[in-house]
């Protein structure tokens, strides 16, 4: 049986996107008024909600810096294949969390806020490849919507290999193929490396070459990223100023 | 744990005698609703429902299930409420399993004793093969009177509900059931019975539609109809210290405003979908 192609000859690839593009970003942020901060994150059709709140009271007093607790979950109706119910801490859940937990803890400035946690939840509404970079870039928006102090931002690509060719941003088909797949999230300023996940068998050049790529894609989304952060902060500015003329 | 201090509570029910509500409303005034349909590509219908505060998504799925001999139901609809992480932490806490079970057993039994959908042209094969309806309802945002928002998104959802057209050929016995390829083969589901809920909450002694999650923590009980378009009453849910003239005042007000409502919401949706 002859497989599907993922590249077409003419290069393109199964949603018509070339090899080095990302998809369409779309973000929503602070939507959700009782939260401290949230956001919906549209990668093509990779659609995540991240609320933030918090900073606020921890209930025991132990550790010394602010902790984060991140949970992560998918909605049944989230794939075209509809989930079994009570599949909320299934083991990839909680492995997605942790890895954003760990993320953010480091860029987070914990110190300025003791003896306090963020709550970090994540909700998939509909998964089409990508969900963990999607939902770390929606985190940290969330987490500027917030106004949760960070040493930079957080923002995060996936980049694969398939038929010769490397390719960004993947889609549910092209993670399906199941070959050498990475991602990355970086920090946006000083562009050092907050998350790599890999887990398949390729070789080094290939690894480093993925890597290039994943960071070219993490480039191309923090500018659509920061756009929106700036449109949203400039139109807060602006609605602060229409009510003080008042 | 959401939570009222005693001035808040003071303030909310002086206001009430008085005839306003501390939001600005009357007694029997919705909060501004919005509803979008056709959400979710990857669900057969769906909506995403906005009452004040209060914000729900929901997905509806069709596939086709195997029913037990001696059955002669050509429809299962299986609902299942899920609080997302956000709504859910300030809100629930532990008690989240206990409310989704019971927001989905109102549903359910709702729409049983209403017998939405329940019409031969479902029909597939009478104790082998009937449509199920999976209704995954998840709720973003708390902020009082979920289950007028579920049932009111629930409704929109099923009125985008597309049925692929079944063909059914039949072998000795062996039943074959093929699905047109076609996609644009598929048929819509009449929603007119499909209820929704009106829910009352009382505090002193004045009832407000549609509390808000203030209203809601600090009432001494709480009504709720379920009513069709035809203003059929389906399902009531009661608790507190209601008689019997109280509740028959507010069945008709519930009749008239269900109608109201549903027709406002169809209109809506009828908008939205033409407009997408």
């Amino acid at each position: 049986m002859p497989r599907e192609e993922l590249i077409s000859p003419d290069g393109l690839r199964t949603d018509g996107r070339r090899p080095l593009e990302v998809r369409k970003i779309t973000c929503r942020i602070g939507i959700l008024p009782r939260a401290d901060g949230s956001c919906h994150l549209e990668m093509g059709n990779t659609v995540v909600l991240a609320t933030v709140y918090g900073p606020r009271e921890l209930s025991s007093r132990q550790p010394f810096s602010g902790i984060i607790r991140c949970e992560y979950s998918m909605a049944t109706f989230a794939s075209t294949d509809r989930r079994r119910r009570g599949k909320k801490s299934d083991r990839t859940s909680v492995e997605i969390a942790s890895s954003i937990k760990k993320t953010f803890e480091s860029v987070l400035l914990t110190d300025l806020f003791p003896h306090s946690r963020v709550d970090v939840y994540i909700q998939v509404l509909q998964a089409d490849g990508g969900e963990r970079s999607a939902a770390i870039n929606a985190v940290t928006i969330a987490m500027v919507n917030a106004g949760i102090p960070m040493k930079d931002l957080i923002i995060s690509c996936s980049s694969g290999y398939m038929e010769n060719t490397t390719v960004m941003d993947l889609n549910n088909v092209e993670t399906l193929v199941r070959g050498p797949q990475l991602t990355l999230a970086i920090y946006a300023h000083s562009g050092k490396v907050a998350l790599a996940h890999w887990e398949s068998k390729a070789a080094f050049e290939i690894f480093e070459h993925l890597i290039a790529v994943a960071k070219e894609g993490c480039l191309q989304i923090l500018d659509v990223i920061h756009s929106n952060i700036e449109k949203y902060s400039l139109r807060l500015i602006a609605s602060r100023d229409s009510i003080s003329r008042k | 744990m959401f939570a009222v201090s005693k001035a808040e509570k003071s303030y909310l029910l002086e206001a009430i005698a008085l005839g306003t509500r501390v939001d600005g409303r009357s007694l029997l005034e919705y909060r501004p609703i919005s509803v979008q349909v056709g959400v979710l590509p990857s669900a057969s219908g769906s909506s995403r429902l906005r009452l004040g505060e209060t914000e729900v998504l929901v997905g509806v799925k069709v596939e086709v299930g195997d029913v037990a001999e001696a059955s002669t139901e050509n429809i299962q609809i299986h609902f299942t409420v899920e609080c997302s992480g956000s709504a859910n932490a300030d809100f629930l806490g532990r008690e989240a399993e206990n409310w989704s079970s019971e927001l989905q057993s109102a549903l359910e039994s709702a729409y049983q004793a209403a017998n939405v959908f329940d019409e031969d042209r479902l029909k597939l094969v009478p104790g082998k093969f009937c449509w199920v309806f999976n209704v995954d309802i998840l709720v973003l945002d708390t902020g009082g009177n979920m289950l007028d928002a579920i049932s009111m998104a629930t409704r929109a959802a099923f009125s985008t509900t597309l049925i692929p057209r079944v063909y059914i050929q039949e072998n000795d016995g062996v039943f074959e059931l093929e699905i047109d390829d076609n996609p644009n083969a598929c048929d819509r589901l009449h929603i007119h019975r499909a209820p929704t809920f009106l829910t009352f909450a009382l505090l002193g002694n004045n009832f407000v539609l549609d509390p808000s999650l203030q209203e809601e923590t600090s009432a001494r009980g709480k009504f709720s109809v379920a009513v069709d378009t035809n203003g059929d009453i389906s399902y009531v849910y009661s608790f507190g210290l209601l008689d019997g003239v109280e509740m028959s005042k507010l069945l008709t007000i519930v009749k008239k405003t269900g109608k109201l409502l549903l027709d406002r919401l169809d209109h809506s949706i009828e908008n939205d979908s033409s407009s997408t």
